[in-house]
């Protein structure tokens, strides 16, 4: 009896302490599950937060600048409130079906009214007086500030020594500049000009020729502003009939080219483009050797962008 | 020995002396070979205003020329601050070239606002070469002053060909999918806005997904593609009467068709007894041919802007690559041979480049290549990068970028545009995102 008691108890107490460990383990385990749930079934059952999904739109930011752009025609904002075709299902669902054709839209979507008249203007009343011709493209240009220009056609032929004079620089440049165009008519004094530096150009060696060239680029390239990506523009070849002054700056500037001057847009932009590289102040004096004058007071100077573009 | 090298002292001496002869006899006749890409100094004046009524729009035009001359990318609008004339003396005296010079910029624009006789507002500008002192430009439009946003593109365009050489861009609009909501329920609507991202106006009204819009380059019509009950369907939408027209079903399209550079035809892929090619359809007759019979799949096609030609892509080759081939589908030839998978090739409307999305490790590039398969760059890059779309003067691409979809926060995809350089990419503000975009021919 008494070992029958005994082995009761024994079995009771192996029996407690082998439950023990999987009672804890149980009920650990259990306090775990109830706590995961209790934490995040909230997360799991919610629905997604379109809200903070649709943060990153910055409707506000976009909309302010769609509302600052729009400032023009005032009929216009209302046009994105307005539903288009009627035969279209209102719900916002995109796999409705719509009718194989669509109504009209109303015609407050038509572009803006061509209504605009274009009249070439040419410059004011006082610059028409000045310029007898009025050629539509190529015009001379009249600087408006100069009240005294010197005789119109006998200056052609004596300014040259007489310019060379002129010290001040705004007043050289003025001066410069208006010449520039009044001697766009030298085809003779250019070819007298060519025959006197031939003279003194046979004495001076090809070495001392190409070294002139490459200093003068290093001083003109910085201001030629090549039009890198128009169409063909490696092709626009510029030549240049060039008149400089003992102080190197540039008094005359002519485009060789006249006729495709006037007819190419794409060569007149670029011939302009090489005309402003010399008539840059920001790169006067040109790099030229002073006791070379006769050698470069005239030249042909060619702007090439075929090796750069 | 010696007889030899005497010889050939002898030759030398002779080729140096007949060389450097001819040079001399040459003269002095200097060629530029290098110059500088900047962009252009320029001197956007405020406007004259002839009275009080005009005051507004004289200062707001200006502003509109200078952004968009600014965001070509070529010009650089110099510091109002450095301005040495006001527009009532530019008026009054015209311009003082040596102080204008001074500032450093090479160009100036000024101009007038004014009632006409009849009581209509009459808008004038002058583009001004500082350096030679002359005037480029004199132009005057009148019109309603509501237009005047559009008297501005005007402008700039005409001061941007003048001193450029080519057509403008900025009279233009561009058409585009925006896009609002959740990824897993975009709605995508078509809108219309100006180039500048102005006047923004939705032609549908988001019940239904659209995608790749389509310009004519010869009107005011574009094409787009509608996926409703699940079948895609394309409608030709005309700007001017608002009226959208069922222009087909097509099985396996993915993009809308492109029009031909006369308006006329419109040319696609269909997916007919499995496999995928080409085909043109005339928009009077709706009368289609088809162009392609290769098993490939043949897709995306363009037309080159003479109509003469068609740029596709296709899987022949066992990778997808671009291809050239004539109108009639006769002389087909590979045009890109790079690594990794090129798609959606756009003909440029100044017919020297073509531009292209490229695929590579990862990466979505848009590139540009010249019809004879050289010249191939890239111009950007992004997680994805998709529809080229050329401004009307071949001069800038727009097109979308689209990030990735990240954890709580939807794909986000703007519109950008580059210059053909590769430089001066810009974000095109919208008022939701957007995708798709196609860009007008100049507004008529």
């Amino acid at each position: 009896m008494n070992a029958q008691k005994t082995h009761n108890q024994h079995k009771e107490r192996a029996y407690s302490t082998n439950m023990r460990v999987p009672v804890f383990a149980s009920v650990g385990l259990h306090l775990f599950v109830i706590i995961l749930g209790t934490v995040s079934l909230p997360y799991v059952l919610r629905e997604p937060d379109m809200t903070e999904m649709a943060i990153p739109i910055e409707m506000v930011d976009m909309a302010d600048v769609a509302q600052t752009n729009n400032d023009a025609p005032p009929k216009e904002e209302k046009e994105p409130e307005k539903p288009p075709a009627k035969e279209q299902p209102p719900k916002p669902v995109y796999n409705h079906a719509a009718p194989d054709e669509v109504a009209p839209e109303p015609d407050l979507l038509t572009p803006k009214p061509p209504e605009v008249e274009e009249i070439p203007e040419p410059p004011k009343p006082e610059d028409v007086k000045k310029e007898k011709p009025k050629p539509q493209i190529v015009k001379p240009p009249k600087p408006r500030n100069k009240p005294k220009p010197p005789a119109p056609k006998k200056v052609e032929q004596k300014p040259k020594d007489e310019k060379k004079d002129e010290p001040a620089f705004p007043s050289l440049l003025n001066s410069v500049l208006q010449e520039d165009t009044s001697s766009s008519q030298t085809p003779e004094t250019a070819e007298k000009n060519d025959s006197a530096q031939e003279s003194q150009v046979a004495k001076v060696s090809p070495q001392m020729l190409s070294s002139m060239e490459a200093s003068l680029n290093s001083g003109i390239r910085k201001c030629w502003n090549v039009n890198a990506g128009g169409k063909y523009a490696e092709t626009l070849v510029v030549k240049l009939q060039v008149e400089v002054t003992r102080q190197r700056t540039v008094s005359s500037v002519r485009i060789i080219d006249q006729g495709r001057y006037g007819s190419d847009p794409a060569f007149q932009a670029a011939a302009d483009a090489a005309r402003r590289a010399l008539l840059n102040p920001a790169c006067w004096p040109l790099r030229l050797p002073e006791d070379k004058y006769d050698i470069w007071k005239s030249f042909t100077y060619t702007f090439d962008p075929s090796s750069m573009l | 020995m010696f007889q030899k090298s005497f010889f050939s002292v002898l030759v030398l001496s002779f080729v140096f002396l007949v060389t450097h002869s001819a040079l001399a006899a040459q003269g002095f006749n200097p060629t530029l070979r290098e110059g500088t890409f900047q962009p252009r100094p320029i001197a956007i004046s405020p406007f004259y205003a002839q009275d009080q009524a005009h005051a507004d729009l004289a200062r707001n035009i200006p502003q509109i020329i200078e952004s968009d001359l600014e965001g070509s990318g070529l010009f650089r609008p110099i510091n109002h601050n450095a301005f040495v004339q006001t527009p009532e003396s530019v008026a009054r005296e015209g311009l003082r070239f040596p102080e204008w010079r001074a500032t450093g910029t090479e160009s100036v624009v000024s101009g007038k606002v004014l009632t006409d006789a009849q009581g209509r507002t009459r808008v004038e500008f002058r583009l001004w070469d500082v350096l030679s002192q002359q005037q480029l430009i004199g132009m005057a439009y009148t019109t309603t002053p509501q237009n005047w946003r559009r008297i501005a593109h005007i402008i700039s365009d005409e001061i941007y060909k003048r001193l450029t050489g080519e057509e403008g861009y900025f009279d233009t609009r561009i058409v585009y999918v925006s896009e609002s909501g959740p990824s897993t329920n975009r709605v995508k609507r078509l809108a219309i806005m100006d180039q500048d991202g102005a006047n923004n106006k939705y032609l549908t009204d988001g019940s239904y997904m659209v995608l790749t819009p389509r310009f004519s380059p010869e009107s005011q019509r574009l094409t787009y593609m509608s996926y409703q009950s699940g079948k895609p369907k394309v409608y030709l939408y005309d700007i001017n009467t608002g009226n959208h027209q069922l222009l087909g079903s097509f099985p396996g399209m993915t993009f809308a068709p492109r029009f031909s550079p006369d308006g006329r035809k419109v040319i696609m892929s269909m997916a007919r007894n499995g496999n995928t090619d080409i085909y043109e359809m005339d928009l009077a007759s709706r009368q289609s041919r088809r162009i392609t019979s290769d098993p490939g799949i043949e897709t995306a096609p363009c037309y080159s802007p003479d109509g003469k030609q068609i740029v596709f892509e296709s899987d022949r080759s066992g990778t997808q690559q671009l291809y050239i081939m004539n109108a009639d589908g006769s002389g087909q030839h590979r045009l890109t041979f790079g690594d990794g998978r090129y798609a959606n090739p756009v003909w440029s409307p100044r017919g020297d480049l073509i531009a292209f999305i490229r695929m590579y490790k990862g990466s979505f590039y848009l590139g540009v290549i010249r019809p004879d398969g050289s010249g191939e760059r890239m111009l950007a890059t992004a997680y994805h990068v998709e529809g080229p779309s050329w401004s009307p003067n071949g001069r800038v691409l727009v097109y979308f970028k689209e990030s990735r979809e990240r954890k709580g926060q939807e794909k986000q995809s703007h519109l950008y545009t580059i210059d053909i350089t590769g430089y001066n990419e810009r974000l095109l503000r919208t008022p939701q995102y957007g995708s798709d975009p196609a860009w007008s021919p100049l507004n008529p």
